[in-house]
């Protein structure tokens, strides 16, 4: 227990300190409006498009009695069919994300190095802490502040997107929208930024100023980006241009909505917005895999780290 | 009780810190005395578990600080003050000292609370405990350095020169302080301003180069320097080459001398009782020869 309220001290401190250096701060935020801005403007460019296809006339309501539909039908599909452009356009606007791969490391490698550069590495490891005690508050104490920052941000997108549709078409983005942009970020963007984060504050280890962990920090933040790209890429199919992994891959593929399914009902299955129709299929076990990859290797890091504070400094 | 026995620490670099110490620290305040690089830091930091030995012996309050368990048992009973003590500049004293109180294990709020403020208290810094430490002067750093190593009241407090830098109202302060603290748990106190030492340690160690020149108390050592300590007068010329001076007071009719040595018959020397530091000064001269 005790060591639990050690952990969560430093981890507190941490954040704050994350908070008032500002550069976690900035890294995530940037990172998290670019996605942002990346996914919502093509959809919104096209918002005029959609209200105009939602005003009904007669040649219209006879149009789709000869598809067999009826207006309230086409009204609903209108209305899936813009939320699966939004899950769309994430094919490429999702790239955003992976440079927290590359950018978060350089970040958070100062976390370390700060407390040398002020003097207080010797006054911390006076008390009766270890030093996987102190990593491991050191990486939540960021994480912490990089998974709010996230957190804001995908609520933003959120808040943005629903405010605007409803002031335009009086409806939000289909509940499976909605849940497809929560799994994407809790199955992709966490693991990615708990990665990049992890990475910087171990790399840090190694230098006395944060300086000096500036531009080794952008070195570990290339072989991240280098090393996700080439461990858990995403089979190149179609619309998938090997711009994207495994994880966003599989929800793609596993997204449904009642407007792709009367796509492919009424012109065949490359007719859908999303046609994922022959691609290679990725299973739950893959995306398992790749959890199972990211997680022993960041245990090994930690580990390393660890080994690395017994033998240097005795800690 | 510390006892350190044949202990030695290499650095990577070749440099030998310590050569074979052996020493035997009991209660009350200890000084370690030496000049800048003689081992005084290296020890101070091997004691407090901070730095592992090359080779040796060191059993503080019956735990041997060179394994794990060890090493943790004498750090949750530890006061330590740095040499080189930073403080985050962006907390105040309160938010640091908290922080630190957590870290030495006081995790019951209210208990965190009445340490901090009475540790705060007792350095003096009640005023300013709420302003960042970016804004605090030397000394009160110093202070905040001394507060967090009270916290917990522990049962060895280690202080690596406490008093550099700080002006002679503050070192008489600091120096009171852990006078006062030495009567409730043991003080080890690394210098090299004797004066420190003089005034507040009954017990010390002459260290330089490695290894321990001197172990007993001041006056043991002031009696080793006892008849080697002078004063002479010249017409203004500096004594012989082989005496060391230790201070120099222009006369009317020439300069008066305080020397360590054996002056010749024609200085008319008076032999004068050496202070602490004329012997620290015999005792340097002599580990040279």
């Amino acid at each position: 227990m005790q060591t639990i309220r050690q952990v969560l001290a430093i981890a507190h401190t941490e954040f704050r300190f994350a908070f008032r250096r500002g550069s976690v701060v900035a890294v995530t935020a940037i990172i998290g409006l670019l996605v942002n801005a990346g996914i919502l403007v093509g959809p919104f460019a096209s918002l005029s498009a959609w209200v105009a296809n939602s005003i009904m006339t007669p040649e219209k309501i006879q149009k789709l009695a000869s598809f067999g539909l009826t207006v309230a039908e086409y009204a609903k599909f209108l209305r899936e069919a813009l939320s699966d452009m939004f899950v769309a356009t994430t094919m490429l606007a999702w790239f955003g994300i992976f440079l927290a791969l590359l950018f978060l490391p350089i970040a958070t490698s100062s976390t370390i190095p700060a407390d040398r550069q002020y003097g207080v590495s010797d006054l911390l490891r006076s008390t009766p802490i270890t030093g996987f005690d102190y990593l491991a508050g050191k990486i939540l104490g960021v994480l912490a502040m990089v998974l709010l920052i996230g957190a804001l941000m995908l609520g933003l997108f959120y808040a943005i997107t629903e405010i605007t549709l409803f002031s335009t078409l009086h409806y939000g983005l289909s509940y499976g929208t909605d849940l497809f942009f929560m799994e994407l970020t809790l199955l992709d963007g966490l693991p990615i930024l708990i990665w990049g984060t992890t990475v910087g504050v171990l790399i840090g280890i190694f230098f006395r100023t944060r300086r000096a962990a500036i531009f080794p920090g952008f070195l570990a933040g290339v072989a991240s980006l280098v090393g996700w790209a080439f461990t858990f890429r995403a089979p190149r199919h179609g619309i998938f241009g090997g711009m994207t992994d495994l994880a966003h891959y599989y929800l793609v593929q596993n997204y449904h909505s009642s407007a792709i399914e009367l796509e492919c009902r009424l012109g065949g299955q490359d007719a859908n917005l999303l046609n994922i129709a022959g691609a290679p299929h990725v299973g739950f076990g893959q995306l398992a895999l790749m959890y199972l990859v990211v997680i022993a290797a960041l245990v090994i890091l930690v580990t390393l780290a660890r080994l690395w504070f017994q033998w240097k400094e005795n800690f | 009780m510390i006892t350190v026995s044949q202990l030695t620490k290499t650095y990577g670099n070749k440099v030998q810190a310590l050569r074979g110490v052996d020493l035997e620290i009991g209660t009350g305040m200890f000084g370690l005395v030496g000049p800048n690089g003689a081992g005084k830091t290296t020890l101070m930091r091997i004691l407090a578990g901070l730095l592992r030995p090359t080779s040796g012996n060191v059993s503080v309050l019956g735990n041997d600080v060179t394994t794990s368990r060890g090493k943790l048992a004498v750090k949750s009973v530890l006061g330590y003050l740095p040499q080189e003590l930073g403080l985050y500049p962006d907390l105040t004293a309160i938010e640091f000292l908290e922080y630190v109180a957590v870290l030495k294990g006081i995790t019951d709020k209210i208990e965190r609370k009445k340490q901090v403020d009475e540790t705060i208290e007792l350095v003096g810094l009640s005023g300013d405990a709420r302003r960042k430490m970016r804004t605090f002067s030397g000394g009160m750093k110093r202070r905040v350095g001394i507060a967090q190593a009270l916290l917990r009241k522990p049962q060895l407090l280690i202080v690596d020169e406490p008093t550099s830098g700080l002006d002679p109202e503050e070192r008489v302060r600091l120096r009171n302080l852990l006078a006062e603290m030495s009567v409730r748990c043991m003080v080890i106190l690394s210098t090299h301003i004797i004066e420190d030492v003089s005034q507040s340690c009954n017990d010390l160690a002459v260290i330089n180069l490695g290894k321990v020149l001197f172990r007993g108390s001041p006056g043991d050592l002031i009696a080793q320097a006892r008849g080697r300590v002078w004063n002479l007068i010249t017409s203004g010329e500096r004594p012989d080459s082989d005496l060391t001076v230790v201070s120099t007071m222009q006369i009317q009719d020439g300069a008066q001398y305080r020397v360590i040595g054996t002056p010749s018959e024609a200085h008319k020397a008076v032999s004068v009782e050496p202070t602490l530091e004329d012997s620290y000064i015999w005792l340097m001269q002599q580990s040279r020869t």
